[in-house]
């Protein structure tokens, strides 16, 4: 049996936000391939920001995309402020 | 203990404030990133964090307390002079009772079991934070949940009740650093540190244990090292990451 791997809720996060600031205006397929999670923990996670604040969701051409909001964008700066501190605590991105 | 202490209580006073700034930077730092995202095992993080800078200050302002008597009683210098007797409460003669195990000591007094139960209460925080705060993911790189949780946060708080504050902080530590090095991918500076308080801790039990100042003094020595290995941790990252 193989060692288990694992990765932090922030590092997550981190990637989550990461992919839809890159890109600009995503869809939730985008953002599962980005940040490498399975499509239930991918809506999940996006509804989550959501209902933070952190991501808004438009209609382009009929489809649901997301994008950063302020406060998002604002998160996504003290994350990458953290992160080297986060990962000097264990937890890895 | 006849010799003069005060160096080297000056010493880890100040060892205990650069480690108390420490961990006040990881609260301001991880409490912004919590404002920000509102994880709740960032809390987690910052109460263990707020409670171990709570603890370095009071030891820090327990070896200022420390350094001022040597230099006023000097114990050493004057061994046959009047020192004051914790026991007794009023000034005597003779070897006075060293504070690590008087009735005022390390270990006995309430207000160091209180101490004691504080760090024991922010390690729960941080294994918490780690525990909570991690995802487990599968071959490919995918994450999944995992239920593991509840089972470490369990068997910590089966430790707490069970041992005590000493042995039970040792063994939260133990799995906080277990959990934190089994990424494979290097040793984070958390990992070292959480071993280091680990191993005060039991070193501060054969203090008890032996009556030995010396072993306490040691104790007390790792404790700011732990948080300044984590410190020098995330410098060199700066520098090199």
């Amino acid at each position: 049996m193989g060692r288990k791997k694992y990765r932090s809720q922030a590092g997550i996060i981190y990637d989550v936000l990461r992919t839809v600031m890159e890109y600009g205006e995503v869809s939730m397929t985008h953002i599962m391939y980005g940040a490498n999670l399975p499509f239930d923990r991918t809506k999940e996670i996006v509804k989550s920001l959501v209902s933070r604040g952190l991501l808004e969701d438009v209609r382009v051409n009929g489809k649901v995309m997301y994008r950063l909001t302020g406060r998002g964008y604002e998160a996504l700066k003290e994350l990458e402020k953290a992160k080297r501190l986060l990962e000097e605590l264990g937890f890895k991105f | 203990m006849g010799y003069w202490l005060a160096p080297y209580y000056m010493f880890l006073a100040l060892l205990d404030v650069v480690a108390a700034f420490i961990a006040c930077y990881v609260v301001f730092r991880i409490g912004k990133l919590y404002a920000s995202i509102r994880e709740s095992w960032l809390s987690f993080l910052v109460a263990g964090y707020a409670l171990l800078a709570i603890a370095l200050v009071a030891s820090a302002i327990s070896y200022g307390i420390a350094t001022s008597e040597e230099f006023w009683h000097t114990p050493g210098t004057h061994p046959h002079g009047p020192s004051w007797h914790h026991e007794t409460m009023e000034w005597g003669y003779g070897v006075p009772p060293h504070w690590a195990y008087g009735a005022s000591g390390r270990g006995v007094s309430p207000f160091w079991v209180g101490i004691e139960a504080l760090l024991l209460i922010s390690y729960v925080l941080i294994l918490a934070s780690v525990l909570t705060g991690r995802v487990e993911v599968g071959e490919s790189g995918i994450a999944t949940r995992t239920n593991t949780v509840l089972g470490f946060v369990g068997l910590g708080l089966g430790i707490v009740v069970g041992l005590g504050l000493n042995i039970a902080s040792a063994a939260v530590l133990l799995v906080a650093a277990a959990l934190v090095v089994s990424e494979g991918k290097g040793i984070p500076s958390a990992g070292v540190g959480y071993v280091l308080l680990a191993v005060s801790h039991v070193v501060e039990v054969l203090a008890i244990q032996y009556l030995s100042a010396d072993l306490m003094l040691i104790a007390e020595g790792l404790r700011p090292v732990a948080l300044l290995v984590i410190g020098a941790g995330v410098g060199a990252r700066g520098r090199h990451g």
